[in-house]
């Protein structure tokens, strides 16, 4: 318990609590803009933690990490362009309620899933920080192959009622995944000698261009504008509204939480895992899935979120980031002479019990400045005339998709997906199987091959862990086969 | 006409029916599928020039491609089988809102690099507001540049994103 | 509901072409001019561009940026970085060589100059298109295992029962794997050690902690904290350990084996860069170096300052590109 005291102690400092209000607030504009990520504003900041005490530092940029993840979505509500990957899965029930004149309801939905995720993430974070060291370390190829089969048995949900075509649509992504480095035998696939195309193509700027501008190229045709309502509707919450959500949240906060753990996965998979459960926990009443249901956004919300607490648990316990943006937290706590791993917890309580209360108060802060902002938001984007509106949105995701490696190529690798995202809207396919597939192939084949490296045979298969995910994968596959035969039957 | 764009069959057909120039056929469908045939055969063709493996229980760099060969012709086959009734191509003069944009943000990205961020934004922002249907130029070309300056502001100043300078190089710090 | 201006369209699609064609003129004429550069008075008369090909946050951004910003007082002009990533760094170094070779642009070298060229990754012969300037660091790679394995010297996997164990790496064609494979090759253990390439440096540490292969091999930088903390242990270090690991790990010229593997962190000009700008570049830049602030920072992020100057850091990378070279057709990786 007196650890926690000294934690408390360290967050009380105004200057602490200074940074931490800064921070949440750069993130929320990192992390709304197309391509820029929390890592572009934990990168720039680093620096400057180098001339503070490490836990105003670490605040500053849990700060950024926290209001980023959560602010991917404020545009992906609003005009259907997920800032982050984590959000792509709230564009459909997000956008939808935002069409039916409900912006400010969805924006509350989203800040407090967002919240919810990051407070019970950091609660099982501090409780379990031990036990999780070992879970991850425990999490071997075979396991990330079968954690990728299972997360890519989501492809059926997000795309009820047009299976074929969302099945298409994902192993396009898969696909576009294969070209590049491949790092299990060195060799170049599908590169044509292009160094650019070596590295792969990134998966951001394929997502700004299917959903962002290609949304913004069907607004050109319609020359509607924003399809929010005029007058969106405030929303004021009652104890039935938080009686629905709760469900959902706390199991998408458990599920983003456990798939964060495991390094090198993030948040990106947590929210459409979730979104997954939350359908199928709804059973008979999921019809509105997809179209406006406060449920499927708010699980999707609070796993990513609760994805940015578990990625801590490697970065903290093992000094092994979880994603990008820990690998930069390591940079900001080695530098001041301290290393993550279990000696952290002994050496400095007050940093690791200090990070996890002033994460909580990220999240706090994040909820008071979400949810204030929801509706200035909404009536921002309301005000702006849509003659402004889209052209300024197609200049941010040039910009966005430039700005990933200062290059053009991810410019053009941005334009092509925007065609094939107008296309593919024109003909009825899902766009979420295509970035589902291209984040996840990877993972499948690096984790499958390895194991069979490693083990020589197919004896992996019958380990556990794996064991138990492959159980969970077929599983959800026969739900959604058994839901897919009984719709096309009635 | 509804603002909500073709999300699925069935708001599809209640889109079409307001809109009697648009074409509807199961045609789209069977485009769609022989270009996915296309794909797994161009996929195909190029899984054969990959190299074996170099581990002996590796499955190697061609399995994945092989499979996903496979996946995208069996799609395809179903697709062409069953095809559902879509509409794809909008009226002539939409078609041509969506080409001219199309080629401006092509005409953009382009630019940026020659004429630097700040002059090919405000081009960029003045054509495209005007096909978006603005009529007053001096506000078009007001905004425009304010616009352009303001995120070359936050990404170049803020963001510390290296941002083409191109004409204005040695003018704008 | 808006009304259609057709002849709106054809205006604006009329202005895009033109825009296009006048695009096309420009581009065709401001290409980079490939000869050698003459020689400018007063160098340099304007900031330097420097490409770092990795990510913000890794070390070889961190220390460029640290470098660069002592060197401004010593150089005399300022420097503007910028990240180009991907392809383990050849779109960056792609980048970087296919500039103008006036001095204006350098980057941030690492030994993948000297390897990506062997696997048709991508086209860099060091001894045609670079021009070293300066070395600022370097980490030898070193073999570790976990710390409950049963393999306590580096004999023990020549001696070991166990004929298949497995070597976590930084993936295949990566610094770390080639390091292995030549050490593999000079003791004899190419059949008894399979590589496991795993997706960078992070991942490979995790899978060795975890138990999931039997070994791994990483920049001796990278794996000092995990073997000060007593997860890992390091058996033998692949070159000269200067301020890495303890006296006791030994180092393979120790254990009678020639083979020597180190990755490198430095600073390169497209190659035709004028010698007076390179000489300049190589003496400001080293003069930063020595500064006591840049020493601190080394100090502080765990690693090491080695220096190489322009001549000697040329040289190395072209002889680092000849022996991977052979280290790559010997295991039959390409043809």
């Amino acid at each position: 318990m007196s650890d926690w005291l000294i934690g408390l102690e360290a967050i009380a400092d105004p200057l602490v609590l200074l940074l931490i209000v800064c921070g949440v607030s750069i993130g929320i504009v990192v992390g709304a803009l197309p391509g820029i990520s929390a890592t572009v504003g934990v990168a720039i900041l680093l620096p400057f933690t180098f001339a503070l005490e490490p836990i105003q530092g670490t605040m500053l940029l849990l700060g950024i990490y926290g209001g980023a993840v959560y602010a991917g979505s404020i545009p992906a509500i609003l005009v259907r362009a997920p800032g982050t990957p984590a959000s792509a899965a709230s564009v459909d029930d997000g956008n939808a309620l935002a069409r039916q004149g409900q912006a400010d309801q969805a924006l509350k939905v989203s800040v407090l899933g967002s919240t919810l995720g990051g407070i019970i993430g950091v609660i099982l974070l501090a409780l379990l920080a031990p036990v999780l060291a070992s879970f991850a370390l425990g999490f071997g190829p075979a396991a990330y192959f079968m954690l990728a089969l299972l997360a890519l048995t989501v492809v059926a949900a997000v795309s009820e009622g047009r299976m074929l075509k969302g099945l298409i649509s994902g192993a396009l992504g898969l696909a576009i995944a294969l070209i590049g480095l491949d790092t299990i035998q060195g060799f170049p696939r599908l590169t044509g000698g292009s160094p650019e195309l070596a590295s792969g193509i990134d998966y951001i700027p394929v997502m700004i261009g299917l959903f962002a501008v290609a949304e913004a190229f069907l607004q050109f045709e319609n020359r509607l504008g924003i399809s929010l309502k005029a007058k969106g509707q405030r929303f004021s919450p009652g104890l039935g509204w938080l009686k629905k959500l709760a469900p959902s949240a706390i199991l998408g906060s458990v599920i983003g939480f456990i798939i964060g753990v495991i390094p090198g996965t993030g948040g990106d998979i947590g929210s459409f895992v979730a979104y997954n459960e939350a359908k199928r926990a709804a059973r008979k009443d999921r019809r509105n899935f997809g179209h406006g249901d406060i449920r499927g956004l708010v699980s999707a919300e609070s796993a990513k979120n609760a994805g940015t607490a578990g990625a801590l648990a490697p970065t903290l316990t093992l000094g092994i980031p979880g994603d990008v943006t820990s690998a930069v937290l390591i940079g900001a706590i080695t530098v001041h002479g301290l290393q993550p791993g279990p000696a952290l917890f002994d050496g400095s309580p007050d940093l690791v019990y200090g990070i996890f209360i002033g994460f909580l108060v990220v999240y706090l802060v994040l909820l008071l400045l979400g949810w204030f902002g929801s509706g200035l938001w909404a009536r921002m984007i309301e005000r702006v005339p849509a003659t402004y509106l889209w052209p300024t949105g197609i200049v941010l995701a040039v910009l966005g998709s430039y700005s990933l490696r200062s290059n053009l190529f991810d410019v053009m690798v941005m334009l092509i997906a925007a065609v094939l995202g107008y296309v593919m809207i024109k003909g009825g396919f899902p766009l979420a199987p295509l970035i589902i597939g291209m984040i996840l192939g990877p993972i499948a084949e690096e984790g499958f091959r390895l194991a069979m490296i490693l083990e020589g045979d197919l004896s992996w298969v019958l380990q556990p862990l794996p064991l138990v995910l492959l159980l969970m994968t077929v599983a959800s596959a026969g739900f959604a086969l058994r839901r897919e035969l009984r719709s096309t039957a009635s | 006409m509804s603002a909500q764009h073709a999300e699925t069959p069935n708001t599809e057909t209640e889109h079409s029916q307001t809109q009697p120039s648009t074409q509807v056929s199961r045609t789209a469908d069977r485009v769609f599928a022989v270009v996915v045939l296309l794909l797994a055969a161009g996929l195909g063709l190029a899984a054969l020039t990959f190299p074996a493996a170099t581990q002996d229980s590796d499955p190697g760099t061609a399995a994945l491609p092989w499979l996903i060969t496979a996946a995208l012709a069996v799609l395809g086959v179903l697709l062409l089988l069953r095809p559902q009734p879509s509409a794809v191509l909008p009226p002539a003069s939409v078609r041509r809102t969506a080409a001219a944009i199309l080629i401006l943000t092509v005409v953009y990205a382009g630019l940026l690099d020659v004429l630097g961020f700040i002059p090919s934004t405000f081009a960029f922002l003045c054509c495209a507001s005007r096909l978006m249907g603005g009529r007053r130029w001096l506000q078009i070309l007001l905004v425009s540049a304010l616009t352009a300056a303001a995120l070359h502001l936050l990404f170049a100043g803020l963001l510390d994103v290296h941002l083409p300078a191109g004409l204005l190089e040695g003018v704008i710090p | 509901m808006s009304v259609h201006h057709p002849d709106l369209h054809r205006r604006v699609l009329a202005g895009t072409s033109l825009a296009l064609g006048a695009a096309l003129i420009i581009t065709a004429c401001s290409g980079p001019d490939q000869q050698s550069v003459q020689a400018e008075e007063g160098f340099p008369s304007r900031s330097i561009d420097v490409v770092v090909p990795f990510a913000p946050g890794g070390s070889a951004d961190g220390t460029t940026r640290q470098l660069v910003a002592e060197a401004e007082e010593a150089c005399g002009t300022s420097f503007v970085i910028r990240n180009e990533t991907g392809g383990a760094g050849s779109v960056g170094f792609r980048s970087a060589l296919d500039s103008t070779p006036d001095g204006y642009t350098l980057g941030t070298a690492a030994i993948e100059m000297s390897i990506l060229e062997h696997f048709g990754i991508v086209d860099i012969l060091p001894e045609r298109d670079v021009q070293g300037i300066i070395q600022y660091s370097e980490q030898p790679v070193a073999i570790a295992v976990p710390a409950d394995s049963p393999l306590e010297t580096f004999e023990d996997l020549q001696t070991s029962e166990n004929d298949r164990m497995t070597v976590a790496t930084s993936g295949t064609g990566s610094i770390y794997h080639l390091g292995f494979e030549g050490m593999a090759l000079v003791a004899g253990l190419e059949d008894r050690l399979v590589n496991a390439p795993f997706d960078g440096t992070a991942s490979a540490l995790q899978a060795a902690m975890g138990g999931q292969t039997d070994a791994v091999t990483a920049g001796a930088a990278e794996l000092r904290p995990f073997v000060e903390s007593g997860d890992l242990r390091a058996l033998a270090v692949f070159g000269d350990p200067v301020d890495y690991f303890p006296e006791e790990v030994p180092t393979l010229e120790e254990l009678g084996y020639d083979w020597d593997s180190t990755a490198v962190l430095g600073i390169y000009a497209p190659a035709g860069t004028p010698d007076e700008h390179v000489e300049f570049l190589s003496d400001c830049l080293d003069e930063a170096r020595q500064s006591e602030s840049f020493s601190e920072y080394m100090e502080t992020t765990g690693l090491n300052q080695v220096h190489r100057d322009a001549q000697e850091f040329d040289a190395f990378l072209d002889e680092e590109y000849d022996r991977y070279g052979e280290v790559v057709r010997e295991i039959g990786l390409v043809e």
